[in-house]
């Protein structure tokens, strides 16, 4: 286990004094990288913030153990979730982040990737459901959380039965956007 | 497979049960397209139920105050900077929805949504809400509404009634009484309240009341279609 494996406890754990320190330590030199490549100020951050959470997702689906530096690992990460935005959007081509980011080193760099792909797509999942009207991502998001449905459908109003069906229909809808996504 | 397309999210969730439960399970065997999407919808369904399980909105909360710290310290040219395109993304907002203003028709922005059915293709059902949903989508609105009363006195907690009898009265035009019966459905909690927001603005405007139903609309949230729409009826009124 590396030693900066502190860093991904802290993520873990939702560290406050410990994700200030990850910000202080890295944030510059990722907005820095995201500027050179593209983008702004503002895009840099929210990349950074993006893949802080990517890496929060990652950590809690399985143990993971961090086997380079902290900072390597945080800017793979972020290099890839830029690429793929500009792929999204077609901005200017970037060679030389393309070749970074599709370089891998060994093993564990394999790993990431796999993972990291798992988590892209749940990622674009949860942006997919936040597109549905307001009453489908309160009955899709309601019924996940809370186990007792006929309750939901008396807190909405609704009856029981009409809170299953709407909540088929909303899931087929977003299954349907996810299809024409070309996620899964 | 129609039919049993609605009852995917039964299966997901363990409620299908004895012939049904067969019947789905030989259609998962025998047609690929079919099992591709059931698995897909359970991907998502267990993805979702991961994500919302997770800390993920206070890791979120404690990311933005670090993000704050650290970009305090920087001078705030950014915002000055940005300012010129601020304005230009507004004008190009006016521009966008003038644009829809004119090449759309504004019926959309008047009609009615259909009644939602409770059951899922292929059962049967004779209750009355069902009766009601096809007098409705009909626009058979008086009698839809009998019915409706009739289930707003057995059940009056459930609003879902309470939303499609006021509805009734804007099939009608009798925006004076929509209005009187969409206001309480507003101030609650159901989910039909934005919905509930957006019909109780059309029934405001038609009543010559444009700016209180411009602020109604302002306060529906843009997400999906009612928020396009309620932005669609705000560029018209404003």
């Amino acid at each position: 286990m590396h030693i900066d494996q502190i860093y991904i406890q802290y993520l873990k754990e939702n560290n406050s004094t410990g994700i200030q320190l990850i910000y202080n330590k890295y944030s510059k030199q990722i907005v820095t990288l995201i500027q050179q490549n593209s983008g702004s100020e503002d895009d840099g951050y929210d990349i950074f913030q993006e893949s802080l959470v990517d890496i929060y997702h990652m950590v809690n689906k399985k143990d993971f153990v961090l086997t380079t530096n902290f900072g390597s690992f945080l800017s793979l990460v972020c290099k890839r979730k830029w690429l793929n935005v500009l792929k999204k959007y077609q901005r200017m081509p970037v060679t030389n982040l393309e070749q970074t980011v599709l370089y891998l080193e060994d093993e564990s760099t394999r790993d990431w990737e796999e993972m990291l792909e798992t988590v892209n797509r749940e990622y674009a999942v949860m942006s997919l459901l936040n597109t549905l009207g307001e009453s489908c991502q309160q009955i899709i998001k309601r019924c996940m959380v809370e186990k007792h449905q006929e309750k939901i459908a008396e807190s909405m109003g609704i009856s029981y039965a009409y809170l299953r069906k709407k909540k088929s229909e909303c899931m087929a809808s977003l299954v349907k956007k996810i299809k024409e996504s070309g996620l899964f | 497979m129609e039919h049993l397309a609605d009852k995917i999210q039964d299966y997901i969730e363990g409620q299908l049960q004895g012939e049904e439960l067969l019947e789905f399970e030989q259609l998962m065997d025998k047609d690929t397209d079919f099992r591709n999407l059931v698995h897909l919808q359970s991907e998502v369904h267990e993805i979702i139920n991961r994500r919302l399980s997770s800390n993920e909105t206070d890791l979120r909360e404690t990311l933005f105050h670090a993000e704050t710290e650290v970009r305090f310290k920087k001078k705030r040219r950014f915002f000055i900077d940005i300012r010129p395109f601020l304005a230009v993304a507004s004008v190009a907002c006016v521009l966008l929805f003038g644009y829809l203003f004119f090449f759309n028709t504004n019926n959309a922005l008047y009609e009615l949504p259909d009644m939602q059915s409770e059951i899922v293709r292929g059962q049967e059902s004779n209750n009355q809400y069902e009766e009601a949903v096809k007098l409705y989508n009909q626009k058979s609105y008086s009698q839809a509404r009998a019915i409706l009363n009739s289930l707003i006195a057995a059940e009056p907690e459930v609003v879902q009634y309470q939303y499609y009898a006021a509805l009734t009265y804007l099939g009608e035009e009798n925006w004076a009484e929509s209005k009187e019966k969409l206001t309480p459905i507003v101030e609650g909690h159901s989910v039909f309240k934005d919905e509930a927001k957006y019909y109780l603005a059309v029934s405001l405007e038609k009543l010559g009341n444009k700016q209180e139903a411009i602020a109604l609309l302002k306060t529906i949230p843009a997400q999906g279609q009612l928020g396009e729409k309620a932005q669609q009826l705000l560029k018209k009124l404003d």
